[in-house]
């Protein structure tokens, strides 16, 4: 079962490349072979903070604009997500999006995006405090911080199953610690998939 | 096929172990980490080695605003931690610590703050034994702390290392006179124009912005510069080190660039030197003889000024360290540590 799906997918990149080769210039007939995908999207994307803290995230995307078969468009959309730095802190952010995305006839694809959302910390660790003199259990409490910051990344559009897998890597701005913004190195690997 | 599928499962294991194993460099079994909470900050603390004999080192690191994630990769502490318990904590807005305003940034609140965290230790480790072991700032921290009496109790004995006790102007100025004996490109226009540090009255404007930079960080630039700080910088921080703090420890390497130096009230312009005589804990000092930021020559006005006889207190220079003498001349730094420790307190 596993090996046809994959047979399937092969044979449709295949198709899809060979269709773009064999008329890279004509406009009119590349726009019936190359059927305009949906404007919603959803995705699911492994998310690497700091580029080895292991975490995930899902988001929704949703194509506001863009030229004839989509060779230029714009994306809004949102992320949620999570990461885990071991004894440092669980991260949990909720990521609005814009972005300017080129793609090719032959299904590669190009982005850019600036991201600004919400990232709420929580200890890694139980904690203490000392009140009055008594050393109490302060549990696990967190910090809330924006976290913005832009990424770039690059894709392969499958249309003939409406998947896009992608990989993007960008810096994200965490502040205010201590009024200070903290960067960090992020990256994310998954696939995007159309709606019908 | 079958092989490949081993090779490739095998290599998502490594993926998955390398990724699951950020946070847990120097990581050993039986370690314990837990974060003090405690008036806006989220304090870490790392409880590594040998803590179930009960000996156990609370070390202080330096800055104001640096971090633990420099001294623990290194041969010197991982031997100590072979041998005693260390205590690891993260200052408020230092390091790998949590929080969002910069409040309190005193020399009284961080104080208090230690005063947390050894009670903390206290409370999970009531059998244990502590001693204080600071360095550079954490050096100033450590005195300011044992000056206080019932404080000065819960700690048996006193390590510092390269200490900036003497913070004064006078101590500053020894640096300064190193650097301009150098003829470092841009210090003699610096110390002309934008260094105030008044001799006499102590006024100064270490914590003020210049270019974007505070006065005593521009300072500690022309010390490094001049040599002050490293004999050979490389033994003190080389690449493989700083990558496996960023990536793979629970520190946070990169937050020290923004956090250090911390523009901390009622430190620089203090010289705590007069006020050691009340500290009457066996101590230890120990210097790089090549240090020009917190300068050798405070090293011996140290060690004289603590309110010990001479039989518990001992002094022990290294010829071939700057600032950082863990790092530079690891093994008769650990020889120096365990016999202190041996020969004070604990002989068996």
């Amino acid at each position: 079962m596993k090996t046809e799906a994959i047979a399937a997918i092969a044979v449709a990149v295949a198709s899809q490349a060979s269709a773009a080769r064999a008329q890279p210039r004509a406009v009119a007939p590349a726009t019936e072979a190359l059927a305009p995908t949906s404007r919603h999207s959803i995705e699911a994307s492994v998310y690497l903070h700091q580029l080895v803290h292991p975490g995930a995230q899902v988001g929704y995307s949703y194509r506001l604009l863009s030229t004839a078969n989509e060779v230029h468009s714009l994306i809004i959309g949102a992320d949620v997500g999570t990461y885990v730095w071991l004894r440092h802190s669980i991260g949990a952010f909720v990521l609005p999006r814009v972005g300017y995305r080129l793609r090719t006839p032959g299904g590669f694809q190009a982005e850019v995006n600036v991201h600004a959302g919400y990232l709420q910390g929580v200890l890694a660790s139980e904690s203490y405090d000392v009140v009055d003199g008594a050393v109490v259990a302060s549990g696990r409490a967190g910090y809330p911080y924006a976290y913005v910051g832009p990424s770039a990344g690059v894709g392969y559009s499958i249309r003939a199953i409406r998947v896009t897998p992608f990989a993007r890597i960008g810096v994200q701005w965490q502040l205010p610690v201590f009024d200070q913004s903290l960067m960090r190195l992020v990256a994310a690997v998954g696939a995007e998939v159309a709606f019908r | 096929m079958s092989s490949r599928r081993t090779l490739a499962a095998r290599r998502a294991l490594a993926l998955v172990s390398a990724l699951a194993g950020s946070g847990c460099a120097d990581w050993r079994a039986g370690d314990e980490h837990y974060f003090v909470q405690h008036k806006g900050a989220a304090m870490p603390v790392w409880v590594t080695g040998n803590w179930r004999s009960n000996r156990i080192i609370v070390h202080v690191h330096g800055g104001p605003g640096t971090t633990n994630g420099i001294y623990f990769q290194r041969s010197s502490y991982q031997r100590l931690a072979d041998r005693y318990g260390i205590a690891y904590y993260e200052q408020r807005a230092s390091g790998a610590s949590q929080g969002n305003r910069r409040a309190l940034l005193n020399r009284a609140q961080f104080v208090e703050d230690l005063d947390t965290v050894l009670r903390t230790l206290e409370h999970r480790y009531p059998r244990a034994q502590f001693v204080l072991m600071g360095h550079s700032w954490g050096g100033f921290l450590t005195a300011a702390y044992l000056l206080d009496t019932a404080r000065q109790s819960r700690v048996r004995a006193w390590i510092v290392q390269d200490g900036a006790i003497n913070a004064s102007c006078r101590g500053w100025q020894l640096g300064v006179d190193e650097v301009l004996a150098r003829n470092i490109e841009g210090a003699a226009a610096f110390y002309r124009d934008v260094w105030r540090c008044d001799l006499n009255t102590n006024a100064n404007n270490q914590i003020q912005l210049h270019q974007g930079r505070y006065v005593h960080l521009w300072h500690s630039l022309f010390i490094r510069a001049a040599g002050g700080y490293d004999v050979v910088p490389e033994r003190t921080l080389n690449t493989g080190d700083i990558a496996e703090s960023v990536f793979r420890s629970q520190f946070d390497l990169l937050a020290v660039n923004a956090h250090s130096p911390l523009p901390l009230e009622d430190y620089y312009g203090v010289d705590l030197t007069p006020q050691l005589a009340q500290v009457r804990i066996p101590s230890l000092v120990l210097w790089g003889t090549r240090d020009f930021i917190t300068h050798h020559a405070t090293a011996r006005p140290t060690y004289e000024a603590i309110g010990v006889p001479a039989t518990q207190k001992e002094l022990v220079l290294f010829d071939q360290s700057g600032h950082n003498p863990w790092a530079e001349e690891p093994e008769r730094f650990f020889d120096a540590v365990d016999g202190f420790l041996r020969r004070q307190l604990w002989a068996d």
